[in-house]
């Protein structure tokens, strides 16, 4: 069955509107990061750099701005921001089962307490745990780093994953357990796939509280060859004025990784896993 | 940790199971808990017990009334508090608790109705779905110290925004105007979130909910209000809840758009992120836990008010499941009423 013809012509009108909103300011960024000095500045620009230049990238990738490579920047990100989705969603996926599925004492105020710990703000954080951190010897660490994005990946992980856990209807695990399969087998067999789609929400949110946090990063990593890569956008910033095409060409490369991890995993959200299990 | 004991009230209403399998499950439930909680302990509970020891002390360097030099810490207890609300500061205070209060409610109203009408759009079948769909993320994905840079680049003096209007309106300045670039810039990039959010909701109401509704001859608006707005409500009352708790905490965003110091865009965030680049670690502290007890009323407000049902919904799990597995004729018959 097919919609009618101005139903479809409206979504896609819609569609398209969504998207130049959304990529217009991102194309700007790209374009710019090609464009070399004198069309940045140019007082009529145009969309498209006439004379593309990869000078740009290339001060930024060989690290003659930073004073570090940018690939240890981006290693550090990639190692922090991949640890944070692996724990933080196992974390999450495990809470999450236990507060949708038993009955226990405590487990409103359970869920209240991840609440609050989303409402305090950060600044106030800041401080004691950079004495914390310290004091157990973490400051310089991409561990500790790891430890706190954990930690505030997980109330929003839990919260969310609760309804997607919640949505699995009992008789499948039982049925599973009826047909003989454990409990870790009937975990990674039955519940895993089907929460797949919540899964893929937490585990894009988290990967991008990671990828994209400053203050906390700013604050607790001291040495250059630790420091991730928005620290690093910084040094564009500042003394002899904003030197845009750089600065552009560092968010680019910036940006891009995420765009690619959400392009690889935003298949998974495909409709129908759940509807499908549940029929009849 | 407690936990472990099942209390046998709690699980009254929701089945009568045996007592052995409640009491097995809260043990299991206290094991699956427990990674989470020690995180949470150690990330966020033991530095805010330090925060608010620390929110009663002021630094002192000078010297006392003896003419002694008095160095390091000294307790004042709630004076911090006191001259945040009432003296010289009350001001800035005051200023900084509007402009939060009024990010918030216009904020995550605007972006509340765009993620809904993004999510219902994305979640039709159309040609470049998937381009649209990672295209709407984008603005979420870019760090906001980027997304403010371009956005500062939209909103100066000869840039896009004045250029569309055909005004000259010099938007990073103080005014009224300064809010609405604010405003704008935090829609663009956090709307996608809460489009996100209730586009995983949408996914898991099954298609035959929407046959059935067809069948009956509901229209496209009944169709919304009656069957999809109720069956992603949990899912966009969290998502809602989480953009609440998040602008209320807003900082970047201003910080780097419109600047420091501005008594137009200013929040409580920033006050206390100022005090404390001040090194003066009491009165940020002090700000810090009033900005936490304003969140947190505003939360549990929302909780009582709209959410009553985000954690009674989780209290009657089993019938929520049962209503899950049979949500298709329940709600063709209420599409019906």
């Amino acid at each position: 069955m097919r919609a009618p013809l101005w139903r479809r012509v409206a979504l896609n009108a819609a569609g398209v509107g969504v998207f130049l909103v959304s990529a217009f300011p991102v194309f700007w960024m790209i374009s710019t990061a090609f464009k070399p000095n004198g069309e940045i500045f140019s007082s009529t620009p145009h969309p498209l750099p006439e004379h593309p230049t990869l000078r740009h990238f290339g001060s930024v990738v060989d690290g003659s701005v930073a004073g570090v490579s940018f690939w240890s920047y981006f290693a550090n990100s990639a190692a922090v921001a991949i640890a944070t989705v692996v724990i933080s969603g196992l974390l999450a996926l495990l809470a999450a089962t236990a507060v949708a599925r038993f009955r226990f004492r405590f487990r409103t105020t359970f869920l209240v307490l991840l609440l609050v710990v989303q409402m305090v703000p950060c600044e106030a954080l800041v401080i004691p745990l950079f004495i914390d951190l310290k004091r157990m010897e973490m400051l310089n660490s991409l561990v500790g780093l790891i430890a706190v994005y954990v930690g505030f990946a997980l109330p929003f992980g839990v919260w969310m994953l609760r309804g997607f856990v919640a949505a699995v209807p009992k008789e499948l695990e039982e049925a599973a357990a009826l047909d003989g399969a454990g409990p870790l087998r009937i975990f990674f067999r039955v519940l895993l796939p089907l929460v797949a789609p919540g899964l893929v929400a937490t585990s894009v949110f988290s990967f991008i509280t990671a990828w994209n946090e400053f203050l906390f990063a700013y604050t607790f990593l001291k040495d250059q060859d630790k420091a991730t890569l928005p620290i690093m956008l910084q040094f564009f910033f500042g003394r002899s004025g904003n030197d845009w095409g750089p600065i552009m060409a560092a968010s680019t490369l910036l940006t891009l990784p995420v765009i690619a991890f959400f392009l690889l995993v935003q298949r998974r959200m495909v409709s129908g896993l759940v509807a499908g299990a549940v029929k009849g | 940790m407690t936990t472990t004991t099942a209390e046998p009230g709690t699980v009254a209403p929701v089945k009568q199971k045996n007592k052995s399998d409640v009491q097995g499950s809260g043990r299991l439930a206290a094991v699956l808990l427990s990674p989470t909680f020690l995180v949470l302990a150690l990330v966020v509970g033991y530095p805010i017990i330090d925060a608010l020891r620390e929110s009663m002390y002021q630094r002192s360097n000078g010297l006392d009334a003896n003419g002694f030099v008095v160095k390091g810490d000294k307790f004042v207890g709630l004076k911090n508090y006191t001259d945040i609300l009432t003296g010289d500061a009350s001001h800035a205070f005051w200023n900084a608790f509007y402009n939060t209060t009024f990010f918030t409610v216009v904020g995550v109203l605007i972006e509340t109705i765009l993620g809904v009408a993004m999510a219902l759009v994305m979640h039709q079948a159309f040609r470049g779905r998937g381009f649209v769909r990672a295209s709407i993320l984008v603005p979420w994905a870019i760090p906001t110290a980027v997304s403010a840079l371009l956005w500062r680049w939209v909103f100066q003096a000869d840039g896009v925004a004045n250029a569309m209007i055909g005004h000259q309106v010099l938007w990073t300045t103080e005014g009224f105007h300064a809010k609405v670039a604010v405003l704008i810039a935090d829609t663009w990039k956090t709307a996608p979130f809460v489009g996100l959010l209730v586009l995983a909701g949408l996914q898991l109401i099954p298609a035959e909910v929407y046959e059935a509704a067809k069948v009956d001859g509901a229209g496209t608006w009944y169709t919304f209000r009656k069957i999809t707005l109720p069956l992603i409500k949990p899912v966009l009352l969290v998502a809602v809840l989480f953009r609440l708790l998040d602008v209320l905490r807003f900082f970047d965003l201003p910080f780097v758009l419109i600047g420091a110091h501005k008594d137009s865009v200013e929040t409580l965030s920033m006050l206390a992120y100022d005090e404390a680049s001040n090194l003066r670690y009491g009165p940020a502290a002090a700000y810090a836990t009033i900005l936490f007890v304003y969140v947190a009323v505003v939360a549990y407000a929302f909780v009582k008010l709209l959410g009553a049902d985000i954690i009674g919904e989780a209290r009657s799990r089993k019938k929520t499941a049962a209503k899950r597995a049979k949500k298709g004729p329940r709600a063709a018959r209420e599409a019906t009423a």
